[in-house]
């Protein structure tokens, strides 16, 4: 905490303190000596809902003495207990609950307690957007995030926690970064050639999932089919993430500490080989790539000296990654969060601060974060949710770009590569000589002398988000709602790197004046503004075996990002439910969006679904089948849009001096229209312990927004055009399985599978090459196009005149000559696999056995193809430079003494052997145990005498194994040498309640 | 407590009501500017009008803030399609040794930059009306102008691809897929489109700053180019017998000077584009004075240069082509326009330095990196002035100047029948005296045959190095005599033969036409592509 010194999070850390003060406070009151006579406590019982209401006929009871009352019309309730009991408090269709009478002592024994709604079987409801329904009438597909994937894990970035739990979602996180680690997700594959990023509701307003605080997170929904997306209409096409924040309930005030303190470390970092087997390597792709006649860069005396380590100054044997590189990085995360409330109102105050370094030196993300949420009653049928939330983001990089290639850590990490191990990392300081000497190598390649003496990026972004919501039941079961939002995002960037000369360490001259590190000085900023204006009603109508609810509404909302660059919306919509004597399900919904991103006449659009389902488990010739708790049968169908494109499209804008078009719009341009019919099925059989839910989809884009290459003659160069059309197609299916073998024992168990396959059904082209990923007519989205191979050629091939790429040598890849003209050319290249896996999956087991609680989670993906690229496909590219270190996998090259190496003839440019082909493909599949956690929560009777409420201790390790054919990257990230790695995270934690 | 509620329902109506303003949804680009709101007066016309300006060619480098700079549109770079020069660039000279497909970059640029000025030309044309302009004739001469443009361009591409799309608007892009035009249609538009601008067009423009606009006598100028392109004969005469007639033009008295920055401003000129020969110095001139050539003349070209006396060096006899093959200005009996246009090993050229790759350590040798591989060396468009500072010349460029209205002319007559009549020789003699050259031998050019054989050696001659000889061959269907066979640069005086520089070939018809772009094939669904490619 003490490294960010500017005001922000001096002020978190004010609100700490006034918490821990207050918190001290609470217990110096505990410390009274206690006065154990009868006294009269008096109090109300609530309920949870907004606004909040009395709760009239519970039943109030003395644990010890069994003496017990009812509570009145307005919820209250008078009785005689002494300090030691417990009131048992009891009402149908809540969760009882014991309250220590104890914990009204503060409040001059009054009492405000609420009760939770009961959870019956197929009773419970799940959020929906606009409303919550019960699950029992749905009959669209929804998926529900397990937030034990975010409870105590360290979630740098919510987005990471929504791997495993939930089926129809792909989760794959590229970089261990701090600050840079977010997940990119996918929705049911992917359905465009734009952003398929779903969109995120936090409370009803689209957020940054990456910027949401996992500790005030109460739930999170994916909407994944046509019904249940409607009412988002034509932002809806890639999915859509509900999420809503925890809210205070009516009682005694509740603080709570929750904090972890862990160690980070690579799950994967390149094992680069020492100095003398790099010399020897350069000195064989030297003699190879000059047909044999080259002598030797480094003599064999040289290596000699090299590998004895006599003259490390001449003669370096440098372990780059061990000199650079944090062996472990530290992260820590604490939030404290203080909630209650009473009839009046009630609220939750939340503070969190997150601080995870980076094993770059010098690299780190700090996170702050408050969020107040207050839920207030006007009068018994009007109540007001006034919401706060401001975070911030700080991230610190190394400069790192010294070199023109990668920025920041991702820049040192690539420089590991680029540095070679017989270069002196910095040489021992000369007396009298105030200059530092670091090794000097091609331009200053150097990544101890970057991490040391190079400069510094920082990015902070700040998130403020203001979100009042009143609601008005005017009659029962009719609720009006209004919504503003406003949110403000800012961020600055600053670039901060000194001038730094290498002088030549013998001669003290100056090593070369072009490429010293240079003075780098620079901020830039970014912002963006929006808010959200809207009102619905909902009502709700039983009557003989009908239920009926309807809701509706309007909204607008306006986005002013970087320089007035605007994005309205406006809309209307309406859904219905409808069942008929909880056996027949109808859900029929529609939007109607009108979006500025388009031009006159093209700005509104219509959004329908409609969903049907049959739970035919109430079906009176059921009620034989005892076996089958539950039965339903799902079956949707709607329209979704996706207008993820850039704004003014439509319009065509001119130069201003000359008046030349310089950028070409469409008019016509129109959302992307993607159809989804959903067919579903939900099976509890064994008493309600096994849940099997299995899912079909079809979904079809169509209008696919295709940035198309237009004829010369038209004058044009390219323009957008509404034209292609995508379908992906696939399953999904999860089974659910919960037993309590003891009221101290229980178990569960959830398995995931989700298939999805993709074609490209319409394109303007027949093929649309996107570098060696292609867009093919009948292929699924981007393939890998490439040359296929067959093995290294051996001196046989040679002799025999195989086709080769101009000419090749043996140890060289062999490629197959598909067209069959004798050369091996582009013409020769072919589909060399899907870009993304067709399946994912995940499992997770939770056991609670006494006070112990063992969870974890693993997930994966089945085959996909990996290929391996740049330097860690060919090392060496570029030798005369000495540049790119091999790994030690790489060793295993051809050599006429190894024909039956790994990898090709070592050359110091890897010429034909750098096509791409599937000689560098793998099986990119892989599985991996995201979490396992071992907690004990603390028994009363230590918590008793601590005088705090609920202890709970965990130690859990994140990304602990993964099982994978992939060498040398992280099967998750892929990537190449500039991608920084995924952590594995062990933490240790407490949770504490006072 | 009543008051909450009404306060309530004020506040939820508002929410509801709030900003039913209709443009709620209208957010326009924030500073770029579009159609509607930018034709609004004379200055924007003005400049969006230059703007079409900038197809036009240029010998070498135009002024890239006047319009493209693209080296599809550089003149002088043309010669090496024809057996005027060679270059040591591929690109160009890949159509001369048959090897260029329909994915080479030349063709490719060409028709994708021309398109694009035709559609600046359609664009004017549909939104100059909606600028004030306080003159109403000076609006029409802006339209005429446009107008004329827009057929220049499409004349243009005419002459190297052959029948193209026409396109008359701004077309949009689910209509981009255009047929190629009929060569009738094709025609009639450029054609027509000149005869419509034409009489909204000054005769000339007496404001220097303005001199480079479109005159009356260029758009007849471009249409008698077009016709005698397409063919007809009788209209190309016409069409250059209007320019002829409007008196505004007139051959500049010096060949010579007519290329150099004195006589930069002359009358002969007729369509010119501004300050569109930078480099030419450095691309033509010997290595000595640290140029590259990149187009460098040939001995066949040579070869075709009358002496003195009116007489081709073959009507001489073996002897005198031996001699003028070794000695090409031997006793300085050529033509005066092969020196204004050639430099000969031997010539004393710029600050008196004498070229000779042929000479012992000579800065011009063959094995020099760059040098001219004919031992050749173009001259048109260079100065001694420039000799110090070889890369800065921001002269004009002459596109159409005045002797190619009396040759289309010639022409004209000659190939519609009416060789006979007296303007034919009166004309070719106004050309061959400025030259200095004697009036036509009227006892051996006495046939229609022979007039033909003058006046194309007359053209050949007269704009040699101009850019214009692979029209007139594709025009005159020669390629397989001119193009075809091998390519000789300066003789080696220690054995006595030319040197052999490259063997051409040419396949008919193919040559004739560039190929369509593989791009455009690849894009344009309903486009073929020409015969041969």
């Amino acid at each position: 905490m003490k490294r960010i010194a500017n005001g922000y999070f001096i002020f978190l850390k004010l609100c700490f303190t006034a918490f821990v003060m207050f918190f001290f406070n609470l217990n110096s009151k505990a410390q009274v000596p206690q006065d154990d006579s009868m006294q009269t406590i008096r109090g109300r019982i609530f309920n949870t809902k907004e606004p909040i209401q009395p709760i009239e006929g519970a039943t109030v009871r003395v644990k010890s003495t069994g003496v017990g009352i009812s509570t009145a019309p307005d919820g209250s309730f008078t009785i005689a207990a002494r300090q030691s009991d417990i009131l048992i408090i009891t009402s149908v269709g809540y969760t009882s609950i014991e309250y220590p009478v104890a914990n009204a002592k503060s409040s001059s024994n009054y009492a405000v307690i609420s009760l939770e709604d009961e959870v019956v079987y197929l009773e419970n409801t799940i959020v929906t957007g606009y409303a919550t329904q019960k699950v029992k009438n749905m009959a669209s597909s929804i998926g529900i995030v397990n937030m034990d994937n975010v409870r105590n894990k360290p979630i740098t970035q919510l987005s990471q926690a929504l791997q495993g739990g939930v089926t129809g979602i792909e989760v794959t996180q590229a970089s261990g970064l701090p600050g840079g680690d977010a997940a990119t997700l996918k929705i049911r594959g992917v359905a465009t050639l734009g952003s398929s990023t779903p969109l995120v509701l936090l409370d009803g307003v689209p957020f940054d999932i990456n910027k949401i605080n996992p500790a005030t997170v109460e739930s999170i929904t994916v909407l994944k089919d046509a019904a249940a997306a409607s009412l988002y209409g034509a932002r809806a096409a890639n999915g859509v993430i509900i999420i809503t924040t925890k809210r205070g309930r009516a009682g005694k005030l509740d603080v709570q500490y929750n904090g972890y303190y862990g160690t980070q470390i690579a799950t994967k970092f390149p094992d680069f080989v020492d100095a003398p087997t790099y010399m020897r390597m350069v000195n064989d792709a030297n003699r190879n790539a000059s047909g044999g006649g080259a002598a030797d860069i480094y003599t064999e005396e040289a290596i000699d000296i090299t590998e004895a380590g006599t003259d490390p100054v001449n003669y370096p044997n440098t372990n780059w990654t061990d000199l650079v590189m944090r062996k472990s990085a530290p992260i820590q995360s604490h939030s404290l969060t203080v909630s209650g409330g009473n009839a009046a109102a009630r609220f939750v105050l939340n503070a969190d601060y997150l601080f995870q370094e980076g094993i770059v030196p010098k690299s780190n993300f700090g996170r702050g974060t408050l969020r107040a949420n207050t839920s207030i009653d006007l009068t018994r049928t009007i109540s007001v949710f006034m919401d706060m939330y401001a975070a911030r983001d700080d991230q610190k990089q190394p400069y790192g770009s010294n070199f023109g290639y990668e920025d920041g850590a991702k820049g040192i990490v690539n420089a590991l590569y680029y540095a070679p191990p017989n270069m002196v990392s910095q040489y021992p300081s000369k007396p009298d000589d105030p200059n530092l000497y670091f090794g000097y190598f091609n331009q200053g390649l150097n990544p101890y002398a970057m991490v040391q003496v190079g400069g510094r990026r920082q990015n902070i972004s700040d998130e403020i988000l203001f979100n009042l919501r009143p609601k008005w039941e005017i009659i029962a079961g009719l609720n009006v709602k209004g919504q503003f939002g406003y949110r403000v995002t800012s961020g600055v960037n600053k670039v901060d790197q000194e001038i730094f000369n290498f002088f030549d360490y013998s001669t003290g001259l100056l090593r070369n004046t072009d490429y010293v590190f240079a003075l780098q000085k620079s901020s830039s900023t970014n912002r963006s503004s929006y808010y959200f204006l809207g009102s619905n009603f909902d009502y709700n109508k039983s009557f003989d075996r009908h239920n009926i609810n309807v809701l509706g509404g309007y909204s607008q909302e306006l986005t002013n990002s970087s320089a007035f660059t605007e994005v309205a919306l406006r809309s209307l919509f309406a859904k219905v439910y409808y069942s008929y004597d909880s056996r027949y399900l109808v859900e029929a919904g529609a939007r109607r969006d009108g979006s500025s991103l388009f031009g006159k006449g093209l700005k509104w659009g219509n959004f329908p679904s409609i969903a049907l389902g049959w739970n035919v488990h109430n079906e009176s010739f059921m009620q034989n089948a005892k076996f089958i708790d539950q039965l339903k049968l799902r079956a949707s169908y709607g329209l979704l849009g996706n207008n993820n494109i850039s704004p003014y499209t439509y319009q065509t804008t001119i130069n201003g001096s000359n008046g030349a078009e310089s950028t070409i719009g469409n008019p016509d341009i129109t959302w992307e229209k993607v159809n989804i019919l959903n067919l579903g099925i939900d099976l509890s059989i064994v008493k309600k312990k096994l849940d099997i839910t299995f899912d079909y989809y079809d979904k079809l884009t169509n209008d696919l927004i295709l940035t198309v290459s237009l004829p010369y003659s038209s004058g044009l160069a390219s323009s957008p055009l509404n034209y292609g059309k995508m379908r992906n197609r696939g399953f999904e299916t999860k089974v659910s399985y919960n037993e309590t073998l003891s009221t101290n024992v229980s178990f569960s168990l959830n398995v995931g599978y989700s298939y999805n396959g993709n074609t490209i059904e319409r394109l303007y082209v027949d093929s649309l090459p996107n570098g060696n990923m292609w867009y093919i007519e009948g292929q699924p989205f981007a393939v890998y196009y490439g040359l296929k191979s067959d093995g290294l050629l051996q001196e046989k091939d040679i002799a025999d005149g195989v086709p080769m790429s101009g000419t090749q040598y043996a140890g060289d890849i062999k490629y197959m000559d598909l067209n069959r003209d004798g050369l091996i050319n582009d013409a020769d290249r072919t589909v060399l696999g899907n870009t993304g896996a067709r399946s994912t999956y995940f499992a997770n087991f939770t056991l609670r056995a006494y006070n112990f609680e063992f969870e974890t989670m693993f997930s994966g993906r089945g085959y996909v193809p990996y290929f391996y690229s740049g330097v860690v496909a060919n090392p060496l590219i570029n030798t005369s430079l000495g540049i790119n270190t091999p790994v030690k996998e790489q060793v295993d090259y051809w050599s006429p003494q190894n024909t039956g190496a790994a990898y090709p003839r070592i050359l110091t440019s890897p010429g034909a052997n750098s096509f791409f082909s599937d000689y560098w493909k793998t099986n990119g599949a892989f599985m991996r145990v995201r979490y396992m956690q071992v907690a004990y929560n603390f028994p009363a009777r230590i918590t008793g005498k601590m005088k705090i409420g609920d202890l709970r201790a965990y130690l859990n390790a994140q990304n602990p194994f993964t099982l994978t054919k992939v060498k040398i990257v992280d099967p998750e990230s892929g990537g190449n040498q500039f991608t920084y790695p995924i952590m594995r995270i062990i933490t240790f934690g407490i949770n504490v309640t006072f | 407590m009543k008051s909450i509620y009404i306060f309530c329902l004020i506040a939820f109506s508002l929410a509801f009501l709030q900003s039913c303003s209709k443009d709620f949804l209208t957010r326009d680009n924030p500073t770029a500017t579009t159609d509607d709101k930018w034709w609004k007066n004379e200055t924007n016309v003005r400049n969006a009008l230059n703007l079409c300006y900038g197809g036009l060619p240029g010998g070498w480098q135009p002024d890239g803030s006047l319009g493209t700079a693209s080296w599809t549109k550089w003149r002088m770079l043309y010669n090496v399609l024809s057996e005027e020069t060679v270059t040591g660039w591929t690109w160009y000279q890949n159509f001369t040794l048959g090897l260029a497909t329909p994915t080479e970059w030349m063709p490719d640029e060409f028709y994708q930059i021309n398109y694009l000025y035709i559609r600046h030309c359609s664009r004017f044309l549909e939104n100059y009306e909606n600028a004030f302009v306080q003159d109403p004739e000076r609006k029409k001469q802006y339209v005429a102008e446009a107008r004329n443009l827009r057929a220049f361009y499409h004349y243009e591409a005419f002459l190297l691809y052959g029948e193209i799309p026409v396109v008359d608007k701004s077309i949009t892009p689910n209509e981009s897929s255009l047929a190629r035009s009929s060569k009738e249609n094709l025609v009639n538009f450029v054609t027509s489109e000149l005869d419509a601008a034409a009489p909204d067009l000054p005769v000339s423009y007496p404001d220097p700053n303005e001199e480079f606009r479109i005159s009356r006598a260029a758009a007849y100028a471009i249409q008698s180019d077009m016709y005698l392109n397409a063919g007809e004969y009788q209209k190309a005469a016409q069409a250059a017998r209007k320019v002829i007639d409007l008196n505004a033009h007139e051959l500049h008295p010096d060949y010579r000077e007519l290329f150099t920055p004195a006589g930069m401003r002359n009358k002969e000129r007729i369509l010119f584009r501004r300050r569109a020969v930078y480099g030419a110095f450095a691309r033509q001139m010997p290595l000595f004075y640290g140029c590259l050539p990149n187009t460098a003349p040939t001995l066949n070209l040579i070869n075709v240069y009358e002496t003195l006396q009116g007489k081709t060096i073959w009507e001489l006899g073996e002897d005198s082509v031996d001699i003028y093959q070794r000695h090409p200005k031997f006793h300085n009996n050529r033509d005066s326009r092969l020196d204004a246009t050639i430099v000969v090993p031997g010539d004393v050229l710029y600050l008196g330095y004498v070229p000779d790759p042929y000479a012992p350590d000579s800065p011009e040798s063959f094995d020099k990196a760059n040098a001219s591989p004919t031992g050749f060396w173009a001259k048109k468009y260079t100065h001694e002035s420039q000799a110090g500072n070889i890369w800065d010349n921001w002269s004009d460029y002459m596109i159409i100047r005045y002797a190619q209205v009396l040759l289309n002319y010639v022409e004209g007559l000659v190939e519609s029948g009416d060789w006979q009549n007296p303007d034919v020789v009166k004309y070719l003699n106004e050309i061959r005296r400025r030259a200095k050259m004697p009036d036509v031998d009227i006892t051996v050019y006495n046939t229609e045959e022979k007039l033909r054989e003058l006046y194309r050696r007359e053209r050949q001659v007269e704009f040699a190095t101009e850019g214009l000889r692979i029209f007139d061959i594709r025009r005159w269907k020669i390629g397989e005599t001119v193009l075809n066979g091998p390519t000789y640069g300066a003789v080696d005086p220690a054995t006595g033969n030319p040197r052999l520089v490259l063997t051409k070939k040419f396949t008919s018809p193919r040559d004739y036409r560039w190929p369509i772009p593989q791009t455009e094939m690849n894009r344009n669904s309903n486009i073929e592509q020409n015969p041969g490619w």
